[in-house]
């Protein structure tokens, strides 16, 4: 009957002036509470909807006094600056990247943390309606810190990484898959032929199996008798355990370079009792910057967070809120940078 | 808008909103002129009164909307009507233009009339400056288009060398959640027979998700590749060899195939990887090419609201993930375990 129901229709419905309907949606005090019901339930009937940007913009004229007023998408994160939000490169670049692109779009980024003594639910819920946030991004939250509900339905989300928690919403994320893909193919290109991959057994869980998958295309196009499986750091493992479960897998492979996702890769291989990188070189899977002795594919977190915000803005501007029946997946490609852990093999090398 | 209008060389403040939206109507070169005078005094818009504007829009007749380019290499428009992956790109990019009150065109490249060079100077003396790539066949490897001109986003297309955002469907956990629905359903001898497929560039993802899904179990079975000379013998003695008693197949053919192959009594079932255009009552999973569709022209829409035009150096790609349909080619296993 109406394709696009209007606050008149409403109106000529409940019997009123169309100036009381949008009173009563607002929930003016003027209006008595029965009059109210009447007209939300002619409202619900003909399915009209207050348009949220519309009320967003109309109250924002509405209190021109408050000078300079920009819309905000809210950045979410389970740690505090307190415990190394800023501090830690990876969220830091996140950040940065989401803030840079929120800017070019006109909003403003609020960063919210929800640990113990910052946000909770509660008072997060109340910040984002004070401030007509419906853009949230749930920004790289850590497992085994505190977790959020919201009601979903509310807002438009998008997820940076975090799979392991609702709500299933897009993610963001690295390209761990293509990762793994582009840094075995340089390392067969530098001349070795014997690559492991080594990965901790959690992050395999929360990145969906993308390091294997990774490893499985990039072997597809090698020898059998130069595919080796991957090794899983158990859940919980400190480099104290992984490093003779290390040792273990490159004797057992004979392997002449290993690609790990930890950071800390060249030392464990040291500790493990192999030259780096005369007996076996290393490349690691997620560098925040190049670095010149370990060579590796750098993340491009900076571009996560921005991309994270461009697909928040598009839902926003499609109007979409809540859980989506299908939630997409968006990964970006990091960048292989030389180093000194992985030279290219020379036949010397090879000798010894 | 007044101040940048001033910048611009004194143009009318409306023509700076319509160029910084990009309309049509303004002239590259003004359009230029105004994104840098926009730029230089750190003019941004307000997304705020811009969604407003684009709600607006949606209820108010208007006289001008933004075309955005779909560009496919298919042989006609018909194909649009018999691929039914063509089909629901197609129809989806089409809902989410209207949604976001754009046009959408339809640019079929072709050797003879519009060659990509040709389409080039059509699409930029038209002032069309977005375009969503539509899966390409793997016989267009390469569209000289003036890239830094335009806003872009491919469909799936994995072939096509150009660093842009892309939008496919999720092929390994396409292969990943056919297993594990099979195996819920109480199969545990589960293979994964591959055919070729012109439209289809690769099948490796297939057999990763396959591969990654499997290795839950201690026995594996070999990916029967079955290549141009089909041969039913060949699909029967892999089946008995392996104690196969659910068959993955990566296109609905192989079903064809299995029936020829195997008689009904000790036949697998049967799960297709793409039932897009199958039979009622086939098991599988269902691509979403139409949700592909959709997304591509929110991301296409957004980088255009935004100006952002040319190629990224770092390219990143949206999946978006199948769902499962149960189907007589692959009932519980239950009954039949009584049975044997």
């Amino acid at each position: 009957m109406y394709a696009h129901p209007t606050i008149k229709d409403v109106a000529r419905v409940a019997g009123v002036h169309f100036t009381t309907v949008s009173m009563a949606l607002r929930g003016h005090p003027s209006i008595p509470a029965t009059t109210r019901e009447r007209i939300i339930a002619a409202a619900n009937r003909i399915g009209y909807q207050r348009n949220r940007v519309f009320s967003a913009l109309s109250s924002q004229r509405r209190n021109r006094q408050e000078e300079q007023f920009r819309p905000r998408l809210a950045y979410v994160a389970n740690r505090s600056p307190a415990s190394g939000l800023i501090m830690r490169p990876h969220h830091r670049l996140l950040i940065e990247g989401a803030r840079h692109r929120a800017e070019e779009l006109g909003y403003e980024l609020d960063v919210l943390s929800v640990e113990k003594g910052y946000y909770s639910a509660a008072t997060l819920q109340a910040y984002l309606k004070e401030h007509s946030i419906t853009g949230i991004i749930i920004g790289a939250f850590e497992p085994e810190r505190e977790s959020l509900t919201l009601p979903w339905d509310e807002f438009s989300i998008v997820k940076v990484d975090s799979r392991h928690m609702d709500p299933a919403a897009s993610i963001v994320s690295i390209d761990q898959m293509n990762g793994v893909r582009d840094a075995f193919e340089r390392l067969r290109a530098l001349g070795y032929r014997r690559i492991g991959l080594a990965v901790g057994a959690k992050d395999e869980e929360m990145t969906d199996g993308l390091h294997h998958a990774g490893l499985l295309l990039a072997q597809s196009a090698v020898p059998t008798s130069e595919q080796f499986p991957p090794l899983l750091f158990p859940v919980g493992s400190l480099a104290g355990d992984a490093v003779p479960l290390i040792r273990d897998y490159i004797v057992a492979h004979r392997l002449d370079a290993l690609l790990c996702n930890w950071t800390n890769i060249r030392d464990m291989i040291g500790q493990a009792g192999f030259a780096v990188p005369e007996r076996v070189a290393c490349a690691c899977l997620c560098l925040a910057r190049c670095s010149p002795n370990l060579a590796g594919i750098v993340s491009n977190l900076f571009l996560v967070g921005e991309r994270a915000v461009t697909l928040l803005a598009a839902q926003l501007r499609a109007e979409q809120r809540g859980i989506p029946d299908v939630a997409s997946r968006t990964y970006v490609r990091g960048n292989w940078c030389d180093g000194d852990s992985a030279p290219p093999k020379s036949k010397s090398v090879r000798k010894s | 808008m007044t101040d940048v209008a001033r910048l611009a060389g004194g143009v009318h403040p409306s023509t700076v909103s319509l160029a910084l939206r990009n309309d049509p109507s303004i002239s590259e070169a003004t359009r230029k002129r105004v994104h840098a005078a926009a730029e230089k005094i750190g003019y941004h818009p307000d997304p705020l009164l811009d969604a407003f504007n684009s709600h607006r829009k949606g209820v108010l007749p208007h006289k001008s909307v933004p075309v955005i380019a779909f560009v496919s290499d298919a042989p006609s428009r018909d194909a649009f009507e018999v691929s039914p992956r063509l089909h629901a790109y197609w129809e989806g990019a089409k809902a989410a233009a209207d949604g976001l009150h754009c046009k959408l065109e339809l640019f079929l490249l072709n050797k003879g009339q519009l060659t990509p060079e040709r389409l080039n100077s059509v699409l930029s003396a038209r002032g069309i400056v977005t375009m969503v790539v539509g899966g390409l066949t793997p016989a267009t490897s390469r569209l000289a288009f003036d890239w830094k001109e335009y806003s872009a986003v491919k469909i799936a297309s994995h072939h096509l060398w150009v660093p842009s955002y892309s939008v496919k469907t999720d092929l390994r956990d396409s292969a990943r959640t056919a297993w594990k629905c099979l195996h819920a359903l109480g199969y545990s001898r589960i293979g994964l027979v591959c055919v070729p497929d012109p439209e289809l560039f690769s099948a490796e993802l297939y057999r990763v998700g396959f591969h990654q899904a499997e290795l839950v179990q201690t026995a594996r079975i070999p990916v029967l590749d079955l290549a141009e000379a089909v041969r039913p013998a060949t699909l029967a003695r892999w089946a008995k060899q392996h104690k196969v008693d659910a068959v993955i197949g990566s296109r609905g053919s192989v079903h064809a195939l299995l029936e020829e192959a195997i008689p009904a009594v000790i036949r697998p079932a049967f799960a297709c990887l793409d039932l897009s255009g199958q039979p009622e009552g086939m098991a599988g999973v269902m691509p979403d090419y139409r949700r592909v569709g959709q997304e591509a022209i929110e991301q296409v829409v957004s980088l255009m609201r935004s100006n952002l035009r040319g190629l990224i150096d770092t390219p990143s790609c949206t999946y978006i993930p199948p769902c499962w349909r149960d189907g007589v080619s692959a009932p519980p296993k239950t009954t039949l375990k009584v049975a044997n």
